[in-house]
């Protein structure tokens, strides 16, 4: 067992690995009942073509989604949930775009739930009208999400932004993609991806890490699984172009939003690891956009725009800064917005300040064992390690660094979303 | 955790002391009686004082002072339990043992109290831009819910089933109530708050409570003493049964029913509609309408069950496709049935019993659950935890059959896609 002591934080997550490559991760609160433990295998939404040796193969995109879904029913139908109820836990499980997690949370029996989750994804029989009958749940699952406009905009987003990138596709799929996602699909995936060894358990909360570490092995000494074929996914050539400047879209809105994004290459920035770069960039941002702004504090006196704010987020080789306005007046705020994300201001004492705030959230951040099991789950699927020294990477943002990293962002290629309300509603309904 | 009751004259503090949280949790309550209140003004009144103060004129100011105190969280709202309307302020701050600076728990709690007793006023008239910015994003409010199906149907279902009750109506009013609200007439609504409010304050954290009480006697002053008794359920006559189906340009057609219920006893509001909802409909997918509705028939993804108790009425919502709302209903009142009927095992009263105590232990590392729960137990005579502990066990099949019979669907809402 090793230890990867958070440095400044007071905290440590003890790690291990079974023979068969699943990575274990257990962090410690005692002072609490709860805990949770996931299973995390790192296949998502937006892996559907990849290679095994010489052979490519493609599934529908929601592949990854329906697998999910099928592996919470047991070869008779029944959900799993039940199980983990007479356990006396919670359960769930999601897909994102590159992991798929399965995760309970409870306070009592933990061993058994832990083995639980560990059989259900492991051992699983897959039966045909089980697979048939969960297809009309998924189905309106998508349609609810059509009704949703903030995963409308994004995806709409994605596509002004990115050519080639998979994120242009509902996680689910589309309601044809659903339609043609056949039991094969999922099988293949299944076993492609569903291996010991591209997957990992982590346990948060009240439990004694070594006995956390010995049932894990104990489960899986027990086990014998198929060589793991190594799946390589696909490389994605994206051009540094965005493929809208501008675009317009109805959705299900009352009032219109709009979204500026800058999209700037990785590679410039690559002295810096990733998290100190998005730290960078959203303090400055914050800054500029948050609600300390002087521009924001203008723009809502002045009643021209309801919310304001403004995130940094990267997409596999780019980085994204993008702005995000509540207002009845897009053609008025637009040029202002853009105008201010093209020339950042780094003003120092903002930045101190958010770093003071920031540093407080991450002290604040290791309490609960539901989100630091996230960010144990989050930071292994994505990056491969944990960072111990995000506290030290906000204590060392100095303003040299911070104009640095800023230096390297390329604000050539933006692109402008207006989400206006759809014009379908009737007079009469008027919420009075 | 250490519970403490300070009672004051014009006040109470309800304490719970615990070292389970790096953070501290306060909020102070301003309840009254909403048959004498104009909710809408009162709902304003609420987002105007967390907007800016005397001190802090802007929002922008109120904000850095905030971020100053290491990101002090702060926040509120108004809500309505029965006829009681509650106007809530709180704020999360650091545990002051990771704080060097010696008063930084007496700095926030004067940041806090500052904006309940210095509201931004002049020559009794609120400030301007407080009043412009909040209306705006109140009228914004007023329709948003559109914006997600489920909680549109709900309000229209609410407006039509109880039209002269404040059951139906929204505490952030219509376009016609905001506009009749004046900079003038806000601060007015501010005074009454302070003169007709019963005022309780919760404290959650790992603090020298009596300290903390002292420290708030110092900076808090209150001088109207309130008492009255307000009622915690609205008890709406019965309807007779009503179906009705609205066209809207959704995607998804969005299902609702609406069983109200009889009066209640506190054991059954207590301890036996949770587990009732926990065999019939709570959302895991292994309870009845589950069952019914997903598993056997594929008809949805999503379902829920919604007690409102302080209204006495059930709500079942659930999104699908047009054609596959007949189905439903019956999968939903045959779900109903058995429950009535008791077809359901031992086994399963006996999970959905395991399982609501696991959860309620859960709900003891929550700061936020703790705080709700202490004050709606002394305030409202809500089970605390030890009491769910006790009665929990005490629950059988036959008080669910009972609850069931107290039951009665009055309502089929159907919010049908568009073409």
């Amino acid at each position: 067992m090793k230890e990867i002591v958070l440095k400044g934080l007071d905290e440590k997550i003890y790690c291990d690995e079974c023979e068969n490559g699943l990575g274990i991760y257990v962090w410690v609160n005692p002072k609490i009942n709860t805990v949770k433990g996931s299973l995390t295998y790192i296949v998502g939404s937006e892996d559907v073509e990849f290679k095994v040796g010489t052979t490519n193969f493609t599934v529908p995109f929601g592949t990854a989604h329906y697998l999910e879904h099928m592996m919470c029913k047991d070869e008779n139908g029944s959900y799993m949930l039940k199980k983990f109820q007479e356990l006396g836990c919670y359960s769930n499980a999601s897909t994102y775009a590159y992991k798929t997690v399965y995760e309970f949370v409870g306070s009592e029996n933990i061993k058994e739930a832990i083995n639980l989750l560990l059989d259900v994804t492991q051992e699983k029989e897959f039966s045909l009208d089980a697979f048939e009958k969960e297809r009309g749940p998924i189905l309106e699952e998508a349609r609810r999400n059509l009704d949703n406009a903030s995963r409308d905009i994004m995806i709409e987003l994605n596509k002004s932004l990115f050519h080639s990138y998979p994120n242009r596709t509902p996680g689910v799929g589309t309601l044809e993609d659903i339609q043609n996602i056949s039991l094969e699909d999922l099988k293949l995936l299944y076993r492609c991806f569903y291996h010991p060894k591209n997957s990992f358990i982590t346990v948060t909360g009240n439990v004694n890490p070594r006995e956390v570490i010995r049932w894990v092995k104990d489960n899986q000494n027990q086990k014998e699984f198929p060589k793991y074929q190594k799946p390589v996914l696909k490389k994605y050539r994206e051009p540094k172009k965005v493929v809208e400047k501008y675009k317009e879209i109805a959705t299900t809105i009352e009032v219109p939003q709009v979204y500026l994004v800058i999209k700037t290459p990785l590679k410039p920035l690559e002295e810096y690891d990733i998290n100190t770069i998005l730290n960078g960039v959203q303090v400055v941002l914050s800054s500029n956009f948050g609600t300390t702004s002087l521009l924001k504090e203008e723009l809502t006196s002045k009643n021209l725009v309801t919310t304001l704010g403004a995130m940094a987020w990267f997409e596999k080789d780019y980085l994204l800064l993008q702005v995000v306005s509540k207002t009845k007046y897009p053609e008025e705020v637009i040029p202002i917005l853009k105008e201010k994300l093209c020339h950042l201001e780094i003003l120092e004492e903002d930045i101190e300040r958010k770093k003071k705030g920031e540093i407080a959230n991450l002290v604040l951040g290791y309490e609960d064992p539901e989100s630091v099991n996230d960010f144990i789950s989050y930071s292994i699927a994505k990056f491969g390690h944990i960072w111990d020294d995000e506290k030290e990477s906000f204590e060392n943002l100095t303003i040299p660094k911070v104009k640095s990293i800023l230096g390297k962002v390329s604000t050539k290629e933006l692109t402008i979303l207006v989400a206006k309300p759809k014009t379908h509603q009737k007079q009469e309904d008027t919420m009075n | 955790m250490k519970y403490k009751k300070y009672d004051f004259e014009s006040f109470q503090i309800f304490t719970v002391k615990t070292d389970k949280f790096k953070n501290g949790y306060l909020e102070i309550n301003f309840r009254d009686d909403i048959r004498n209140v104009n909710a809408c003004r009162r709902n304003f009144l609420n987002q105007a004082m967390l907007y800016n103060s005397k001190k802090y004129p802007t929002k922008r100011d109120m904000i850095i002072a905030s971020e100053e105190l290491y990101n002090i969280g702060f926040g509120g709202g108004t809500s309505r339990y029965g006829y009681n309307i509650i106007s809530t302020f709180n704020i999360d701050f650091l545990d002051p043992k990771y704080i060097t600076e010696k008063d930084y728990l007496e700095k926030s709690l004067t940041f806090f109290f500052n904006m309940i007793m210095h509201p931004n006023v002049s020559d009794n008239i609120w400030q301007e831009e407080a009043y412009e910015v909040v209306k705006e994003r109140l009228h914004i409010q007023i329709e948003s819910p559109k914006e997600k199906p489920a909680s549109f149907a709900r309000i229209q279902i609410l407006e039509k089933l109880f039209p002269n009750s404040y059951s139906g109506k929204r505490l952030v009013g219509t376009h016609e109530e905001l506009e009749s609200i004046t900079r003038e007439n806000l601060y007015e609504e501010y005074l009454n708050m302070l003169r007709s409010s019963i005022c309780e304050i919760v404290i959650v954290g790992n603090l020298d409570m009596d300290e903390v009480v002292k420290m708030i006697k110092k900076i808090f002053h209150k001088s109207a003493i309130v008492k009255k008794e307000i009622p915690t359920t609205i008890q709406n006559p019965m309807t007779s049964y009503k179906e009705e189906t609205v066209q809207k340009n959704y995607n998804q057609t969005i299902l609702n029913m609406i069983y109200q219920l009889e009066e209640l006893t506190p054991f059954e509001q207590n301890f036996v509609v949770p587990i009732f909802d926990r065999i019939f409909g709570y959302g895991a997918l292994s309870d009845k309408l589950g069952r019914y509705l997903r598993a056997e028939n594929s008809l949805c993804y999503g379902y829920m069950t919604d007690f409102v108790l302080k209204d006495a009425y059930l709500a079942i919502t659930t999104g699908l496709t047009k054609e596959n709302v007949e189905l439903a209903i019956a999968c939903i009142k045959k779900a109903y049935q058995e429950m009535r009927d008791g077809i359901f095992t031992e086994e399963e009263l006996e999970t959905a019993k395991k399982k609501h105590l696991s959860d309620s232990v859960l709900q003891q590392d929550n700061i936020y659950t703790i705080a709700d729960k202490y004050y709606y137990h002394e305030v409202f005579n809500r089970a605390s935890f030890d009491e769910v502990e006790r009665e929990i066990p005490k629950v059988t099949k036959k008080d669910l059959c009972a609850l069931a019979k107290k039951m009665h669907l009055t309502y089929t809402f159907i919010m049908e896609e568009g073409e």
